[in-house]
C-alpha cells in the first residue's frame, strides 16, 4: 500500500504548472477572443490536455489513473480560459474509448471544440448512479442528418469552432461534431460566473450534417456513463489544485498584511479559518485519489463515490475561496489579489455538481444499501438506452 | 502510488476474516464505544484482547520480537477493516497498543520493551494515561505531579484527571515533573497497585464512570520505570501522541462507516427518508479516504505530518455530526432513548469527547496552521 506520488509523475504537474503560467493568459485579465484562440491552439498543440485521457484507458494500471489525476490538478491551480475540463476530461477519453477518429482529429487539429458532458440521471431500481447525456433528435434526409435543439449553458461555446452533440439517431444514440459556422446553428450571449468558461446556449435549427460524420458504436452509453464520472474527478482535481492554490495565496497575503502590529495570520481566528478549510480539501483530495483507483478496478460503490467526491470537492473549494476573499479582507472583494478568479471557479462548480440530483442518486445508494433486495422482473432497467429526447428544454 | 495490500498482509486479512467469523461471540458485535456498565464493558474488550491474543492476531506489524508478525502497517490496516466490518469491539489495550507502545519501541529499554509489551498485549496487564491534569490539559506544559528522587526511586506526587479505566488498569503511562533538574519533564511508568495510588471514578456526560481521577500521594516509581531518560518527557509524549492522531484512532474512524451502515439500516427499517444521511454518507467516505491515506503515509515510513491533524478534525468533528444527524432525523425516538436508539444516544454524547482528547480541535487546528506556514500566534 502506497500513497506517495512519484517523483516523475510530481514533475510532471509542476512542468504542466510552469507552462500553464508561463503561456495562457490570464482569465482574470479577461484576455480577448484572438488571445483565447492563440492560447487554445498553442494548449492544444502541447499535448497536455491528452494526459488525463491516457490514465482513462481502458485496462491503464489504477495508479496511472491516480497520477492523471495529480497532474491534472495543476489546471485548477493556474486556471486556464477555455474548455479545458470538457475536452481534456471528457471528449478526449470519450473518443479514444469509443475509437472515434474523426472526432479525435477534430479535437487535435487546434480547433477550439466544446460540448455537454452528461449529467447525473434519475436513478434506476439498481440505484447505481449513472450519468446519461441528454440527446438531441437526428432525422434522416436523403444522405444527410437534420439536428434539431438547444444546447443549454454550454461552456466556451461563444467564438468555438464546433460542439460534439449527443444525438439519437432511429432510436440509437450517437455523436455527432457540428461545426458552429453552419447554417441554422444560432449561439447566444456569453454569461456566467466563471470568467475561464462563459457559457452560452446554442439553438439548432435543423442543422444539416453528413450522416457518415455520426459516431454510433454500440456501446456508446456505457462509454458516456465512464467518461462523464473521469470527468466529474476531473473536475475534483481542478478544485483540489484551485484550493490549494488560493491558500497558498492566502498564508502569503496573512503571513505580509499586518494589523494591531502584527500578522493577520497570527490571529487565531485566522489561522483556524484557514486550517478549517484545509482540511476540508485535503478530505478531497483524499477520496478523489481513492474513487480514482476505485474506478480503475471496479470497486463496488465506485459510482456513488464519484457523486460523493464531487459533493465534497466542489463545497471544499467553494468554502476554500469564501476563506480566501475573507481572510484578503478588501483586497479579496477587489479584482487586484486575483482570488476573486478562484472564487468564482469554485461557485461555478458547486452550481455545476447538480446537488440535487447527487442528493437523489446517493439516497437511492443508500436505499439499496439499508435494503438490497434485486428489482422485481417487471422493474424498469436503468442500464437500457435512454430514449429521451431533449428537443426544447 | 499503490492502494492494493501486499500480499501478505492480504493473507492474514482472509485468515483473520474466517477466524473471527468463528470466534466473535454475537452479544459482542456492534456494542458501541462508552456503552452500557462500565465493568461489563471492561471485560468484554479485556476477553476479547486475550482471544485475539491467543490466535496471534494482534499487532501484525510490530516486530516478531514484541509478539508481532512483523508486517507492515497495511497488516495493521487490514486487522482494523476486519474488525470493524465484523463489528467487533475494540481490543481493552487499544490506547496503549496505539500509543504508549509505539513509544516503548522507540525510547524504552530493552528490559522495558521485554517486561512490558508482552502483557500488554496478552491482556495481563490494562493500561491507563496519565497524561492530563486538573491544571494542565491542552496545555501539558502546566503539569505539576512531581517525581522527587530518592535513592534508586522517585517519591510521585500529584493529581491526574481523565485517566480512563483507570479503575481497571494495572499499569499507567505517567507524565511527571522531575524535581531538582531543569525540564525535568519525564515520562514513567506507574504500577496502580502501588500504596498511594488512589482513583476515583468521574461521571462523564454519558453518565458512565470511566473517565477517572488519580491522586498520588508519595506514590513510589522505580528508577528503571523511566522511559526515555530523565527530561525526554516531550520528546516521548510527542512521538506517541502523534500515533494517537495517525494509528492510534484509525480503529474508530474505521468505525464511523460502519456505523453509517447500521444507522442506515435502522432508519431505512423505520420508515425514514434515505436522504438525511446523504451528508453524513459523503463526509464518511471522505473521513474514511483521509484516515487510509494517513496510515499508508505511515506505512511508507514517512510522517503523516499535517494530514495527521487533518484527519481528527475531519474524523472528530465527522462522527459528532453523523450521530446527531439521528436526533434531526428521528427525533423524539432517538432522545427518548427508545427501542434499538439508546446505544446510539449514548454513543452520541460520548462523541463530545471525540474532539477534545487527542488534542482538541483548537490545537489540532493550530497544528494545520503551523504546518502551512501561518504566522506564529504567539509573538
Amino acid at each position: 500500500m502506497d500513497y506517495r506520488i512519484d517523483d516523475e509523475t510530481a514533475a510532471l504537474r509542476s512542468a504542466l504548472l510552469e507552462f500553464l503560467r508561463e503561456r495562457m493568459p490570464d482569465p482574470g485579465t479577461e484576455p480577448a477572443h484572438a488571445v483565447r484562440r492563440t492560447a487554445w491552439r498553442e494548449l492544444v498543440g502541447s499535448e497536455w490536455l491528452e494526459h488525463f485521457a491516457t490514465g482513462t484507458e481502458r485496462n491503464a494500471d489504477p495508479a496511472a489513473r491516480v497520477a492523471a489525476l495529480h497532474v491534472a490538478e495543476a489546471f485548477g491551480a493556474a486556471p486556464v480560459t477555455g474548455p479545458v475540463d470538457g475536452v481534456a476530461g471528457y471528449l478526449l477519453p470519450l473518443a479514444l474509448a469509443t475509437g472515434w477518429n474523426a472526432g479525435l482529429a477534430g479535437l487535435r487539429d487546434g480547433s477550439l471544440v466544446t460540448t455537454l458532458v452528461p449529467e447525473i440521471d434519475t436513478p434506476g431500481p439498481d440505484a447505481v448512479p449513472r450519468r446519461r447525456a441528454r440527446r438531441l433528435a437526428a432525422v434522416r434526409d436523403g444522405h444527410e442528418l437534420r439536428v434539431s435543439g438547444v444546447m443549454s449553458q454550454v461552456a466556451c461555446a461563444a467564438g468555438a469552432d464546433a460542439v460534439v452533440v449527443a444525438v439519437e439517431i432511429d432510436g440509437r444514440p450517437g455523436l455527432a461534431f457540428v461545426e458552429l459556422g453552419r447554417a441554422g446553428v444560432v449561439v447566444g450571449e456569453p454569461s456566467g460566473v466563471d470568467l475561464r468558461r462563459p457559457v452560452a446556449d446554442v439553438t439548432l435549427d435543423g442543422v444539416a450534417i453528413d450522416a457518415a460524420s455520426v459516431h454510433a458504436p454500440r456501446d456508446l452509453l456505457e462509454h458516456e456513463d465512464a467518461c462523464a464520472a473521469g470527468h466529474s474527478l476531473f473536475l475534483d482535481a481542478e478544485a483540489v489544485g484551485g484550493s490549494a492554490e488560493v491558500i497558498a495565496r492566502t498564508v502569503a497575503y496573512c503571513t505580509d498584511r499586518v494589523q494591531f502590529g502584527r500578522p493577520i495570520g497570527s490571529f487565531q481566528a485566522v489561522r483556524h479559518r484557514v486550517a478549517d478549510v484545509t482540511a476540508k480539501v485535503e478530505g478531497a483530495r483524499s477520496l478523489a485519489y481513492r474513487v480514482a483507483w476505485d474506478l480503475a478496478t471496479a470497486a463496488p460503490g465506485a459510482p456513488a463515490d464519484v457523486v460523493a467526491s464531487r459533493l465534497w470537492s466542489s463545497g471544499a473549494y467553494l468554502a476554500a475561496g469564501e476563506a480566501a476573499v475573507q481572510c484578503h479582507g478588501g483586497a479579496g472583494f477587489t479584482w487586484e489579489q486575483g482570488v476573486h478568479l478562484f472564487y468564482r471557479a469554485a461557485l461555478s462548480g458547486r452550481g455545476g455538481a447538480g446537488l440535487g440530483a447527487a442528493r437523489i442518486a446517493l439516497a437511492a445508494h443508500l436505499g439499496a444499501l439499508a435494503d438490497p433486495t434485486p428489482p422485481g422482473p417487471d422493474a424498469e432497467r436503468a442500464a437500457e438506452p435512454v430514449g429521451a429526447i431533449d428537443g426544447a428544454r | 502510488m499503490d492502494l492494493a495490500l501486499s500480499g501478505e498482509a492480504a493473507a492474514y486479512r482472509d485468515q483473520l476474516r474466517s477466524w473471527v467469523e468463528e470466534h466473535l461471540p454475537a452479544q459482542w458485535r456492534d456494542v458501541p464505544v462508552g456503552s452500557g456498565d462500565d465493568a461489563e464493558y471492561v471485560r468484554m474488550r479485556r476477553e476479547w484482547g486475550r482471544m485475539l491474543h491467543r490466535g496471534g492476531w494482534l499487532a501484525p506489524h510490530w516486530p516478531t520480537i514484541h509478539g508481532g508478525r512483523g508486517l507492515g502497517v497495511d497488516a495493521q490496516l487490514a486487522f482494523l477493516d476486519v474488525l470493524v466490518a465484523a463489528g467487533a469491539p475494540e481490543q481493552m489495550n487499544t490506547n496503549g497498543m496505539g500509543i504508549f507502545a509505539p513509544a516503548l519501541m522507540a525510547f524504552g529499554t530493552e528490559a522495558q520493551q521485554d517486561r512490558y509489551l508482552g502483557p500488554m498485549l496478552a491482556h495481563d496487564d490494562i493500561w491507563c494515561q496519565g497524561f492530563s491534569e486538573p491544571g494542565a490539559g491542552s496545555d501539558l506544559g502546566g503539569l505539576a505531579t512531581r517525581a522527587v528522587p530518592d535513592g534508586d526511586r522517585f517519591v510521585v506526587s500529584g493529581q491526574k484527571v481523565w485517566t480512563s479505566y483507570a479503575l481497571f488498569a494495572q499499569r499507567c503511562y505517567l507524565m511527571v515533573r522531575v524535581t531538582g533538574v531543569a525540564n525535568g519533564v519525564t515520562m514513567v511508568v506507574l504500577h496502580m497497585d502501588r500504596p498511594g495510588v488512589t482513583v476515583r471514578p468521574l461521571r462523564n456526560i454519558t453518565g458512565s464512570s470511566e473517565f477517572c481521577e488519580v491522586f498520588l500521594d508519595d506514590v513510589t516509581v522505580d528508577a528503571d520505570d523511566v522511559v526515555g531518560g530523565i527530561g525526554a518527557g516531550w520528546r516521548v509524549a510527542t512521538y506517541a501522541l502523534a500515533r494517537e492522531r495517525s494509528t492510534g484512532l484509525a480503529q474508530r474512524a474505521l468505525q464511523l462507516s460502519r456505523e453509517l451502515e447500521l444507522m442506515n439500516a435502522q432508519l431505512h427499517r423505520d420508515g425514514h427518508d434515505d436522504g438525511v444521511l446523504v451528508e453524513a454518507f459523503v463526509r464518511s467516505r471522505v473521513v474514511d479516504s483521509t484516515v487510509r491515506r494517513v496510515l499508508a503515509t505511515v506505512a511508507d515510513g514517512d510522517e503523516p505530518g499535517m494530514l495527521a491533524p487533518v484527519a481528527k478534525v475531519l474524523w472528530s468533528e465527522g462522527h459528532q455530526a453523523q450521530l446527531t444527524t439521528l436526533v434531526e432525523a428521528a427525533g423524539p425516538e432517538v432522545t427518548g432513548a427508545g427501542g434499538g436508539w439508546s446505544d446510539w444516544l449514548r454513543a452520541l454524547l460520548f462523541s463530545r469527547a471525540e474532539t477534545i482528547y487527542g488534542g482538541t480541535s483548537e490545537i489540532q487546528r493550530n497544528l494545520i496552521a503551523k504546518s502551512l506556514g501561518m504566522p506564529s500566534d504567539r509573538g
